[in-house]
């Protein structure tokens, strides 16, 4: 259609009434010129003016034809449609209410959780075109990204790739003073053209020079807005200001934009990284995250490849520290989502689509039940002549308002649902980028999932109408059991889908339910009841003299031992349930090592005596650890069960000695190896709740001092309620020291099992939701069946059936689909368990248990929804049931 | 034949034989159209005069016509109908096509002995 024709087109519309005006009077002056000459030609004025008439044909079939030429007849008639589906809706009010509140249901759970998707998995990173951002990752000889880089390896991977350009940051927690009490700010320290390469720039200010990242000129910061406005009260005169961090001066040079994802979980302050390859910084501090940002030209294949070729060259000009590491690079939207984080999400996701299926089903059976009572006026229209495709169109319409409804109430409750959800998401379940809410994106998938339920649901019984037999449905009693044996078979089709649906939304339910109490319940092999920590942060390259920092943690101890109600104190690099502590190859006294590639791997934490007994390790062999263990008494290690029975099977690893480098006390560095004297061996701990430890030792922390370390305390009451106390004692100790993440092992217990709790809560939300929708579509379609055979069911009760083989008779088909269905289900559970297995813990995604637990409770809820309906059949009364029409 | 037996007017061509009539004709309103074309195919063809009226209004719906109201000799009010440049075109290519078409089945219906 041209522009000139649309706008006669709409100039008609504006113009009716004078349309049809002219049309009449054109006709009106045809008829009396033809009238004029047949009498002319010698008819009479009444035989010519009939005869004019005759010849023209019928004038409103004209008038009607040229209307039409002009109208949009697929827009009106879409609105007519739409004003009788509307009017439809209000007659059957109850009707409307269940479709909607189900739709409403579906959409809205599948709007919250898609938000989740977008947020997540979906949305572009906040960062310039990132998609040609990379992770620049060194790889251990296991194949794993090692998770970071050491400097000198930055350094040489910088001077010699080509296909990308390289920043480095690392973090640093530093303790700000002179600004009340003392605080921690956590800094990022990069390379100087970071924020450049990552795409945000400071919105005041500037960001860092190449000569700022020399040593001695790094004393700057940029702050984040948050930071700016939080901390520093929004001081107008920020710029330039002086910050005091770990006892050094810091200048303000700039403030990173607001509303930008700085401010969402990102660094407080940044700053210059200072690198220097002088001294003993060795590859095997890896505490450098690396960014690439692809040259033009360059691929992820070719910066992949070349990065594998400097990896293998630095493996080679490196044996000792490097020997079969390499390099790599992903693109790092890849590597940000955990991978059980993007299985958690496409699971829920799968589930909530599954909820609105078993909707749609239902509202399937529900339209097909009000389209068999609609079957006259189906035929009325048909016999009047309305296109089939018209009828097809009418009803579509009708599903797509419902839809639209539905989807109305749905944005309500979707966002509803999201706000629950987005309370219970702890900090660090979710990338620090992520920002789920209910955008346009939400909109625009929420509402295709309408359209595309409206026809799913609206299509049966829309093809219900298409092969029809007029005549045959003007009869009166067309409405028998023959005419509904095809629909009547969608409908068990349906119920039986429906059934194997909630079957394996609940068992997937069921065994993350039970996977989750396996968790609950884990033995973690150490006593956490009251026990109290918290992390004394201090910054590398402050305390270097190791003698001092050491004595400075037994005065923290001395003193927080002194505070009334405090029963033991303790102190060590790694906290219970924090982790597995740092990690070393090692070698065996004595012991030639048939690969030295392959030496023995350890995890250690440093730790003040008081350990073992607050935490009730138990000890096997040997002594543990004293105070007498100390700088000039010989190096000494206590190690645990796995350890002794992985490394030292048929011996007493008692009196023997390992082999490993002490860490140079307040510097990335680490120091010579010295040989420790195994003197004992305790009972295993958990790292993490969900981890296994490995081998493990653990040294005195006087003969290890480092930099990193927390405190653990338990009280006679409430360790609680001491926080202020130990406080106050630690700061008498030293007055600078920050004191963070005070909270009791209970709490990180807990924490570290929210990402399971939240996501069993939600599915097992939405399986109950499923359980309930399928409970209510069986209850429909036997009731509905029941009512449809009331005249079979008089006649058996007349015949003298009793009311029991009554009951069995309406009851058995329902039965009989719903075991269909979990035969189905079962069969469904094999697949989908596949998908759920990687969330679970050892548990088992088709364990018996589970489903026949599950299967029992379908089949009873089943079992009840249709014996409501049913009874009605046992009590039909046979005369009523005759005169049934 | 009786002349009463009408010949139907070929699918399609109304359009090309109303443009074509207005083109020689100058501005005329419908009847007189109706009128010339039946006087011109020597009452051969005669208009359906129900279809000449949607006819009329599809062309002017693609601006092949023009509809303008003015006054006939006998001054009555009348719609008259005029070809428009887009409508000049437009006939001039049916016409072609149409003498194309004819060519061809008058090729296929030639005696055998040319062949």
């Amino acid at each position: 259609m041209g522009w000139g024709e649309l706008r006669r087109r709409l100039g008609n519309v504006l113009g009716r009434a004078q349309f049809d005006h002219d049309l009449d009077e054109e006709v009106r002056l045809h008829i009396e010129l033809r009238a004029e000459k047949l009498r002319a030609a010698g008819m009479s004025a009444g035989e010519a003016y009939d005869a004019a008439r005759r010849q023209f044909g019928n004038p409103s079939q004209v008038r009607e034809t040229s209307r039409e030429l002009w109208r949009w007849i697929w827009i009106e008639d879409f609105f007519a449609d739409l004003r009788y589906a509307w009017r439809g809706l209000g007659r059957n009010k109850a009707f409307t209410a269940v479709a909607v509140t189900t739709l409403a249901l579906g959409l809205g759970a599948n709007a919250a959780i898609f938000s989740l998707v977008d947020a997540v998995l979906l949305k572009p990173l906040p960062y310039r075109d990132p998609d040609r951002l990379l992770l620049v990752d060194e790889i251990n000889p296991s194949g794993q990204r090692a998770g970071g880089t050491s400097a000198a390896t930055f350094l040489d991977w910088k001077a010699a790739v080509k296909s990308m350009h390289l920043v480095a940051n690392g973090g640093n927690w530093l303790t700000m003073t002179g600004e009340g009490e003392p605080q921690r700010v956590e800094a990022s320290l990069v390379t100087p053209d970071f924020m450049e390469v990552v795409g945000g720039m400071p919105a005041t200010g500037r960001s860092f020079r190449p000569e700022e990242s020399q040593p001695g000129n790094e004393y700057l910061l940029v702050v984040s807005h948050k930071f700016w406005q939080t901390r520093l009260a929004g001081d107008p005169n920020v710029m330039g200001r002086r910050l005091t961090l770990d006892s050094a001066p810091y200048t303000v040079i700039g403030i990173l934009p607001a509303d930008s994802w700085y401010d969402r979980d990102g660094p407080d302050v940044w700053m210059p990284l200072v690198l220097t390859t002088a001294g003993a910084q060795t590859r095997d501090f890896r505490y450098l995250g690396v960014l690439g940002r692809l040259e033009p030209g360059a691929t992820l294949a070719s910066a992949r490849a070349e990065m594998a070729a400097i990896g293998a060259r630095i493996a080679l000009e490196n044996p000792k520290t490097n020997k079969r590491w390499g390099a790599t690079a992903n693109r790092l939207a890849d590597v940000m989502v955990r991978k059980d984080l993007r299985t958690s999400l496409y699971v829920l996701l799968v589930a909530v689509a599954g909820v609105l299926l078993i909707g749609c089903v239902n509202l399937a059976n529900l339209l097909l039940a009000r389209s068999a009572a609609r079957e006259r006026e189906v035929q009325v229209r048909l016999a009047l002549g309305a296109g089939r495709m018209r009828l097809v169109r009418q009803f579509l319409t009708e599903s797509v308002l419902l839809s639209l409804l539905g989807a109305c109430a749905g944005w309500a409750l979707g966002s509803l649902l999201l706000t629950g959800i987005k309370r219970w998401i702890v900090g660090g379940m979710l990338p620090r980028q992520a920002d789920p809410k209910l955008d346009a994106r939400v909109m625009g998938f929420m509402l295709g999932l309408a359209l595309l339920s409206a026809i799913l649901f609206g299509l049966a019984p829309a093809l219900a109408t298409w092969r029809k037999d007029v005549a045959e449905g003007l009869r009166e009693d067309s409405r028998g059991s023959t005419g509904g044996r095809g629909r009547q078979r969608v409908r068990s089709a349906l119920i039986a889908i429906e059934v194997a649906l909630a079957f394996m939304l609940v068992a997937t339910a069921g065994v993350l339910i039970h996977s989750l109490d396996r968790l609950t319940k884990l033995e973690t092999g150490i006593d956490v009841t009251n026990l109290l920590t918290m992390q004394l942060p201090r910054s590398m390259g402050r305390d270097t003299d190791g003698a001092r920092l050491a004595g400075l943690v037994r005065r923290m101890n001395e003193e927080v031992g002194t505070i009334p109600g405090v029963r033991e104190v303790a102190v060590s690099t790694t906290l219970p349930l924090h982790g597995t502590g740092f990690g070393f190859q090692l070698d065996i006294l004595g012991r030639p090592n048939p690969d030295p590639q392959n030496r023995p791997f350890c995890r250690f934490r440093a730790i003040t005596p008081d350990y073992f007994k607050m935490l009730g390790l138990r000890l096997r062999r040997g002594r543990l650890l004293q105070e007498s263990d100390g700088s000039a008494s010989p190096n000494v290690v206590v190690v645990n069960e796995t350890f002794a029975k992985k490394f030292f099977p048929d011996s007493d690893p008692v009196g023997q000695s390992i082999v490993f480098p002490k860490i140079v006390t307040g510097k990335r560095e680490i120091g010579d190896k010295v040989p420790w004297e195994i003197v004992g061996v305790v009972s295993d701990e958990l790292p993490y709740m969900t981890m296994q430890m490995g081998p493990a030792g653990y040294m005195p922390f006087n003969q290890s001092p480092l930099v990193g370390f927390g405190m653990m305390v338990r009280a006679q009451g409430d360790s609680r309620t001491l926080v202020k106390s130990i406080q106050a004692a630690l700061r008498r100790v030293d007055p600078n020291q920050a004191v963070t993440d005070v909270k009791m092992v209970e709490e990180t217990k807990a924490e570290s099992t929210a990402p399971q709790r939240l996501r069993t809560l939600i599915l097992a939300g939405f399986a109950g939701l499923a359980l309930v929708l399928a409970a209510v579509g069986i209850y429909g379609v036997v009731a509905y069946a029941v009512t449809q055979r009331t005249r079979e069911l008089g006649i058996r009760a007349a015949l003298g059936a009793s009311r029991g083989s009554l009951l069995g008779l309406a009851l058995r088909g329902s039965m009989t689909l719903v075991v269909a269905g979990l035969i189905a289900g079962v069969l469904g559970v094999q697949w989908s368990g596949r998908l759920v297995a990687t969330l679970l813990f050892e548990t088992s995604p088709t364990e018996a248990s589970t489903l026949a637990l599950v299967a029992a409770v379908l089949l009873a809820v089943a079992l009840l929804a249709s014996y409501l309906p049913a009874r009605r059949a046992a009590r039909v009364d046979p005369v009523i049931a005759l005169r049934h029409e | 034949m009786p002349p009463e037996v009408r010949n139907e007017i070929p699918p399609g061509t109304l359009d090309m034989l109303i443009l074509r009539t207005v083109a020689q004709g100058g501005p005329m309103h419908g009847f007189h159209i109706a009128d010339t074309i039946q006087q011109r195919t020597e009452d051969v063809l005669r208009v359906e005069e129900g279809s000449l009226y949607p006819a009329l209004q599809r062309m002017l719906i693609q601006g092949w016509l023009a509809g303008e109201w003015g006054k006939t000799p006998e001054n009555r009010r009348a719609r008259y109908y005029k070809l428009t440049a887009a409508g000049r075109k437009h006939l001039e290519r049916e016409i072609s096509r149409y003498q194309v078409v004819s060519r061809a089945i008058g090729r296929v219906l030639r005696p055998v002995e040319e062949a």
